[in-house]
């Protein structure tokens, strides 16, 4: 298991080298971005002066060079629009807001979203299986910015029950429609998963075994169908969860919520290049994670790939 | 035990016992043609190509054409959808928004497939280093948040077109597409026809183009097809973040983007426009999982 680790590990090194020079060349191809951040008819010295403080006069390389030991130390540079301020920090500080808001809609996602699938396995082809089916065909065709519209008209102006935006910190009520927009959209896919995962391992010999010995339906369905079908929606969990991120950059405008998509769309309409780049490392990273943890929970859920070694 | 009903009767399968076997596109056709849900896709897809084409003449109204006193109207006989806070039609504008959704969701895809069928091709036949170098750069781009990558390529113009925008969506969609076709190819690539085809000294060229990439095409048909879907869903979400086609022509994400300020009051601004992303987006997933179903080695098997 630790050979396995060490593995996963040192496969993901190339991975976000491979993202950070992307980052990198991208950037490289929008010029200094100095001269168009600094007003019209701006004294040429100062231009000169601002560039070489952020290094932009230097050859191409020796800038890499200096980012990418920057990015080992964990250090991802400072803001051009925001004069100075650490990248880190205003990564660090968005993705707070960002992180509560994903991890809101991923739980009303994972829980409602199983409970369906259960549902749905243990009644195939009933009217609940039937309509979560439909659900989820319309739910991944739905853009986030979208629901958000809509729910916002639902629940905010036609039921007057929940805050139209204007996100105040450390209101959860204020979290509730962006989490439920968010949450909507990954909630039919994992039901759908859970259903077809169940209905697969119910068709197998040890539940025939389980039933003919006189164990419950429901027995069956929670207690061997349920954690024999774990794998896939865990793996389908650790995807939406990445897809979820992005979701969330566009479920903040709509919402006005100081996340990090606000830090990424202030940062692209600003050609804040250091703040792009930090925000396209940092997902990365974010995704990487993501998917060593999913590879590793394996090991958890299933004692057959626990004892493979 | 609900798993009784899993397993249905496969009555769709026609056996013909006549010395002609039918082709597959045949069979395919025949099979898509019995799913109500596909063939109702099929159709709107259908409409809504013919919209994008037609737009100029089917609208009722300009695109850009502004109707002073009549801003924010709901909808009526003369306005289906109302209009917007310029006074434009919505219903022309919404018509006209099906061109751009239309184009870019069909030429990123095209792109994608491109670039991921030649990687996927190449990393599956030739294995080796050349797989282990081409899918660990499959594995880096698919490593970053796609939508992220491809509003990083847009960003880096100061105007952006359709064209920025499917190339951007197209270099960044394809390694889904390359990994399906490798895996596929590794289950092509030992059998005993390519080394018959090898032995009469075919090129390698040509056995990938000829041989092998043939039967990797229904796999590819079905990526391909949701993948349209999935590229008109991200054109929805740069055109709402501002880096689509520039106003005053319309794209539908473009029109939410500007609908955020008035649809508290006027709701018909982002419904239309909301619905037509999803009506399109649906209907091409249906078709590729009607696909998907037709083409299954596993239901053709006739037994």
């Amino acid at each position: 298991m630790s050979k396995y680790l060490m593995r996963r590990l040192l496969q993901s090194v190339p991975v976000i080298f491979g993202v950070a020079l992307i980052a990198f060349v991208l950037t490289q191809f929008s010029g200094n971005p100095v001269r168009s951040l600094l007003a019209q008819g701006t004294n040429p010295e100062t231009i000169r002066k601002v560039t070489e403080f952020y290094g932009f006069n230097k050859p191409w390389y020796e800038r890499f060079g200096t980012y990418m030991n920057d990015l080992a130390h964990g250090n991802l540079g400072v803001s051009i629009l925001n004069h100075g301020e650490p990248v880190r920090q205003m990564i660090v500080n968005g993705l707070g807001v960002t992180l509560k808001l994903a991890l809101g809609a991923m739980i009303f996602a994972t829980v409602v979203g199983i409970s369906l699938g259960i549902i749905s396995a243990w009644k195939p082809y009933s009217l609940v299986d039937y309509l979560s089916s439909i659900l989820a065909a319309i739910g991944v065709s739905f853009p986030a910015f979208f629901l958000a519209m809509l729910l916002m008209m639902i629940f905010s102006i036609q039921l007057k029950l929940l805050p139209v935006g204007d996100y105040r910190p450390g209101e959860i009520r204020y979290l509730v429609l962006p989490c439920l927009t968010l949450g909507l959209i990954y909630t039919a896919s994992i039901a759908r998963l859970t259903r077809n995962c169940m209905l697969e391992t119910l068709s197998q010999d040890f539940i025939r075994s389980g039933r003919a010995k006189g164990l419950k339906k429901w027995n069956v369905l929670v207690g061997h169908a349920l954690p024999n079908a774990l794998v896939p929606i865990v793996t389908i969990i650790g995807n939406d969860f990445a897809s979820l991120l992005i979701g969330a950059v566009l479920t903040e405008t709509v919402f006005n919520i100081p996340g990090i998509g606000q830090v990424i769309s202030a940062a692209i309409f600003g050609r804040d290049l250091p703040v792009v780049m930090g925000c396209c490392v940092v997902f990365a990273l974010i995704f990487v994670s993501i998917n060593l943890l999913v590879d590793l929970s394996y090991a958890f859920l299933d004692p057959r790939i626990r004892n493979a070694d | 035990m609900p798993t009784e009903t899993l397993i249905q009767p496969s009555a769709d399968v026609g056996v013909t016992l006549s010395s002609v076997p039918e082709s597959l596109s045949v069979q395919v056709w025949r099979r898509l043609r019995k799913n109500p849900r596909t063939v109702s896709a099929m159709v709107i897809i259908a409409i809504m190509i013919l919209i994008a084409l037609l737009a100029g003449t089917l609208a009722p109204y300009d695109y850009k054409a502004q109707m002073r006193g009549s801003e924010l109207k709901a909808p009526s006989a003369a306005h289906w959808f109302g209009t917007d806070d310029l006074g434009r039609d919505v219903f022309s504008r919404v018509m006209y928004g099906a061109r751009v959704s239309m184009l870019v969701g069909i030429c990123a895809t095209a792109l994608s497939l491109l670039i991921g069928v030649t990687i996927g091709l190449m990393a599956g036949y030739f294995g080796g280093a050349i797989d282990a170098i081409m899918m660990r750069c499959t594995d880096t781009v698919a490593a970053f948040p796609s939508l992220l990558l491809a509003v990083a390529i847009a960003a880096l113009y100061e105007r952006t077109s359709i064209f920025i925008l499917f190339v951007a969506l197209g270099i960044v969609g394809w390694t889904g597409i390359a990994r399906i076709v490798r895996a596929q190819v590794l289950t092509v690539r030992t059998l005993d026809y390519i080394s018959a085809a090898r032995a009469l000294g075919a090129s390698n060229t040509r056995i990938m183009l000829l041989h092998v990439l043939p039967n990797c095409v229904s796999p590819i048909i079905v990526v391909a097809t949701l993948a349209v879907g999935g590229n008109i869903l991200s054109e929805a979400g740069l055109s709402f973040l501002g880096l689509g086609v520039q106003d005053p022509f319309p794209s539908w994400g473009g029109m939410l983007s500007n609908a955020r300020t008035y649809f508290k009051a006027s709701w018909w601004v982002a419904v239309f426009p909301g619905l037509s992303i999803v009506l399109t987006v649906l209907s091409f997933n249906l078709v590729g999982d009607g696909l998907r179903d037709a083409l299954d080695p596993k239901k053709s098997a006739v037994g």
